[in-house]
């Protein structure tokens, strides 16, 4: 018997040895070619990775540099559109002033009221070039409550009268509280508001109020604006290019850019770290609530006037 | 053919027979022998194999083949536990190997060409199953799926329908637990 000798036993199992030799670097061998095309195909996704990368910025750039250029070329339209209109609105003025008969004077009535429409829908666009640009300049300051209702007063009676609306500002058991904010932020905010219930209010009653959460130490600036309009369908986008896009543009609208003017306003107080809670439906009043928070600076120094870029223009866009 | 299949006849020789068994037939059949589980072979060698081992055994190449399959299911079992997760039946386990094993093993193996087979419930509870290859090595799954039967305790019987031998064989299999056996 073959297994009986111990040399044939021996060259059986060298033969066995070294079929299992052959079959490791056969193995080995197989593993190092799977591991360089491995190496390889991993190469080729990295290098076409990066391809698609750099398209995509390059896409990206030019897509900047086109928006960009259009929002310069509006903004500068804007600007250039406002002088001969302030030109227009103040002769207007003086034509109303100084009309020969009844009907000179409606007429160019008619025609200011045209174009304060005009300079309002321009004013907006030079804020949201502002906003958009990604500087917007923060200048906070301690205000009291009552101070800010008078303010408001002055500024919206005259335009609240020439609506046939009347204006009731008040601040209650806040009259005396004070909060630090962004004065002129809060006010174009509820400049949007105060004259969008200006053009609703029915029976021409606007009411506004000015709060705080806690007077002895707010938080908290809460102003409420109240009309009794028929009110609206509150645009579900918080974008404003979407807004923009989805606005009515049909013969049939009642109120110029409506969610426009309602996204930029919501959009401001986020940017101050508040928010703007709308409650309307059509055939109901409307009720606003902006929420401004108390900035006040950990160091009064710092309180001064200052002008940031870190303003999230992802907001917007 | 995949070394792994390879592999698992030798180590059913190696069981069923001896180690010696195995280096007698690789040198009669006149092959290298040399198997690693994910080289490819010539499908031959498993011809010549069988050939000498018919020889060897006196066993008709179908019993033959029939009875290393059934052996070597361990051997697969044991090297690719992640394919018999969850399963609990010899059954489950015959379905699964279209949709999931199958599709793994060409996830690992690119080149490899596995056996194509589609199952049918017969009105009486067996599994009709078609094996569709070129190599007509149905035989082999047979003897696999014998194996199978085994490791999940259930007892196999399967019966050629059509196509010995064909690269299209179909067989029933009816399943069912195992008998139990007891010396008393």
């Amino acid at each position: 018997m073959e297994s009986d000798d111990p040399s044939k036993r021996i060259q059986r199992l060298e033969r066995r040895i070294q079929r299992e030799r052959t079959a490791r670097e056969e193995a080995e061998s197989i593993a190092d070619r799977r591991m360089r095309e491995l190496w390889i195909a991993n190469q080729d996704l990295d290098r076409r990775v990066a391809d698609r990368t750099e398209s995509l910025e390059v896409a990206l750039e030019q897509l900047e540099r086109a928006t960009n250029a259009t929002a310069g070329f509006f903004s500068s339209l804007s600007h250039e559109m406002m002088t001969p209109l302030n030109g227009i609105i103040g002769m207007l003025d003086l034509l109303a002033d100084n009309a020969y008969t009844e009907t000179n004077r409606s007429w160019t009535e008619a025609a200011l009221k045209s174009a304060d429409r005009l300079s309002f829908l321009l004013h907006r666009l030079l804020d949201l070039g502002e906003i958009r640009s990604g500087r917007v300049a923060f200048s906070v300051s301690q205000v009291r409550c009552g101070d800010l209702a008078d303010q408001l007063a002055q500024q919206w009676q005259s335009h609240c009268l020439k609506r046939q609306k009347l204006l009731s500002v008040s601040s209650g058991a806040s009259e005396n509280a004070q909060i630090w904010i962004d004065l002129r932020l809060t006010e174009r905010i509820l400049a949007e508001f105060i004259s969008n219930a200006s053009l609703h209010a029915e029976s021409g009653v606007v009411s506004v109020e000015v709060g705080v959460d806690d007077p002895a130490a707010p938080s908290w600036l809460t102003i409420t604006v109240k009309d009794n309009g028929n009110g609206f369908v509150v645009p579900e986008s918080r974008d404003l290019m979407t807004a923009m896009a989805e606005a009515d543009h049909s013969p049939a609208r009642t109120h110029d850019g409506l969610g426009i003017g309602l996204s930029f306003a919501g959009h401001l107080a986020e940017l101050l770290g508040g928010r703007a809670d709308i409650v309307s439906a059509p055939g109901s009043p409307t009720e606003v609530t902006v929420w401004i928070p108390n900035q006040e600076p950990a160091n009064e120094e710092s309180a001064s006037s200052e002008t940031t870029d870190a303003i999230p223009v992802n907001l917007l866009l | 053919m995949k070394g792994i299949i390879y592999n698992a006849v030798e180590e059913a020789v190696t069981e069923l027979y001896s180690a010696d068994t195995w280096d007698d037939l690789v040198e009669a059949a006149g092959i290298d022998g040399s198997y690693t589980a994910i080289g490819t072979y010539d499908d031959n060698d498993l011809g010549r194999l069988v050939t000498v081992g018919c020889e060897a055994t006196g066993l008709d190449a179908g019993e033959l083949v029939r009875a290393l399959g059934r052996q070597a299911f361990g051997h697969l079992a044991r090297r690719h536990p992640e394919f018999l997760v969850g399963m609990e039946s010899t059954r489950a386990f015959l379905v699964s190997v279209e949709d999931i094993i199958h599709p793994e093993v060409m996830k690992l193996h690119p080149d490899a060409t596995p056996p194509r087979f589609s199952f049918e419930d017969l009105p009486d509870g067996t599994l009709r199953m078609t094996y569709h290859s070129q190599r007509k090595l149905g035989v082999l799954a047979e003897g696999l799926i014998y194996g199978a039967s085994d490791w999940f305790g259930e007892e196999a019987t399967i019966t050629l329908v059509d196509g010995a031998g064909a690269e299209r064989t179909t067989y029933d299999i009816a399943l069912a637990p195992a008998a139990v056996t007891s010396d008393a």
